[in-house]
């Protein structure tokens, strides 16, 4: 029997994780991102001041004129948009307004396992479970006299939802094994991307916590709908990356057009990541249409791209004037060469940095971790 | 200050071939150690997570999960099985 549920029963507060031998890459790249999204709060708490509410539109306008005014309020806020709107800058911008002088303390409660849940966000006393050799304050606690940031509100299981309308309406929190009230004071900002009327229609949120919450909403809403925000967004981004990597780089007008243009499914956070994969492929230059990948270039399809402009959509060359030869090809073979030494270019250019190379090539990166074994590329 | 993994194991071979793979899987500040002298190993940095090897055993195990506790009880612990086992 292994001993990972003996354990998990002796010390009920651990993280544990099992990672069979030998090793499966995927495996591994789970739990090293289970890992680090755990401890992501913390690495959002210290990169606080890096980013600011960029938009031009009468949207972006009201938006920042709503944080700004519910700021120095106590009201509970709901934030809602869609992925990569830019949520949490919201929320760190009514932070910034409120003057209150505790931290901001941001959690996403959809990357953190439902039994760990509780304990994160209320604490533990000490031996409140075997195991539990040591008190901890939980993130309600660590958040006292500041703003508490909850991402991913509608992605709560329902037993802790009952919780925290718990501490909504009490204002204190009990430690999980405690036996004491201990009062908070603080400003609660919620944020999700889903549909919580719908949610509550079908059982999975609870509809006192939503009414709790929606005191005061803000909607963010989605790039498309504010194309006039995209140029000042790629001006912030494009800037931002030149300070960080000592280079330049700037956006032809044509190339803004078609950024302007395009829908931006991924919102913000889409825009962001493209100007990234510019400056790995365009650095100290200027960035024209055809530099553009497909479907952002909508002239472009994939597999017509230039050889050196690797995005997110490209597509190992087939040529599509090539004719077959005499006696015809072992295509299996040919697309897996091709594939290798797509990889290896894509490596090369991101310096060896796997995540690098995976946007490069518009795959995720344990697909290309799993490509690179399978090559042998790195043996 | 970047996050320390540490990789705990009896023998040093076996525990260079994880922290290998943990590197290549970009995870930035890796070390091995063995079960009696990981606290130096860890030094000042900051603990995120702790592989333990298949070769130690059940009490070596718990002394560890129990001191690691006592530092940061957020510190993930990542059991590696032997092959074979269930």
């Amino acid at each position: 029997m292994t001993r990972t549920p003996v354990l998990r029963k002796q010390y009920p507060w651990g993280r544990f994780h099992e990672l069979d031998l030998p090793v499966r890459l995927d495996a591994l790249n789970d739990i090293l991102e289970d890992i680090q999204s755990a401890s992501r709060p913390q690495r959002r708490e210290r990169q606080r001041g890096g980013a600011r509410l960029v938009g031009a539109s009468q949207a972006m306008q009201n938006v920042r004129r709503l944080a700004d005014q519910v700021g120095p309020t106590q009201a509970t806020v709901l934030i809602t948009g869609e992925s990569g709107t830019g949520k949490e800058l919201v929320a760190r911008r009514i932070h910034d307004a409120s003057g209150r002088k505790g931290p901001f303390v941001a959690i996403n409660c959809g990357a953190i396992p439902e039994h760990l849940l509780e304990s994160e966000l209320f604490g533990h006393e000490r031996g409140a479970f075997t195991g539990a050799v040591a008190s901890r304050a939980g993130r309600f606690e660590q958040a006292d006299g500041g703003t508490f940031f909850l991402d991913e509100i509608g992605d709560m299981p329902q037993v802790m939802q009952v919780k925290l309308l718990r501490v909504l309406e009490e204002r204190a929190v009990e430690r999980v094994g405690g036996v004491r009230s201990i009062p908070v004071d603080v400003r609660l900002v919620a944020a999700t991307h889903r549909d919580l009327p719908r949610r509550i229609e079908s059982g999975a949120f609870r509809e006192d916590l939503y009414y709790r919450l929606s005191v005061f909403p803000i909607e963010i809403p989605a790039l498309r709908e504010r194309p006039e925000d995209i140029p000042p967004l790629v001006e912030e981004f494009v800037a931002r990356h030149c300070l960080d990597r000592a280079a330049h780089l700037s956006i032809a007008e044509e190339a803004m057009r078609l950024l302007e243009g395009y829908a931006w499914p991924g919102n913000v956070r889409e825009l962001q990541n493209l100007i990234e994969r510019l400056f790995v492929v365009r650095m100290n230059g200027i960035v024209t249409a055809a530099d553009l990948p497909w479907p952002v270039n909508p002239s472009r399809r994939p597999g017509d791209e230039a050889p050196e402009v690797l995005s997110a959509n490209f597509e190992p060359a087939v040529p599509q004037q090539a004719s077959l030869p005499p006696g015809g090809i072992d295509l299996k073979d040919y697309l897996a060469k091709t594939e290798r030494e797509m990889i290896v270019a894509a490596l090369e250019e991101a310096d060896g940095v796997v995540q690098h190379a995976a946007e490069l090539l518009g795959i995720g990166r344990t697909t290309l971790v799993e490509k690179i074994r399978r090559h042998r590329i790195r043996d | 200050m970047e996050p320390l993994i540490l990789v705990i194991d009896r023998e040093s071979e076996s525990a260079e071939n994880l922290k290998g793979l943990i590197e290549f899987m970009d995870a930035p500040l890796v070390r091995t150690a063995g079960p009696d002298d990981w606290q130096e190993a860890v030094g000042g940095d900051r603990l995120q997570a702790l592989f333990i090897g298949p070769d130690l055993d059940d009490a070596e195990v718990e002394r560890l999960v129990a001191a690691v506790g006592r530092i940061d009880p957020n510190v993930a612990i990542v059991m590696v099985k032997g092959e074979g086992e269930r």
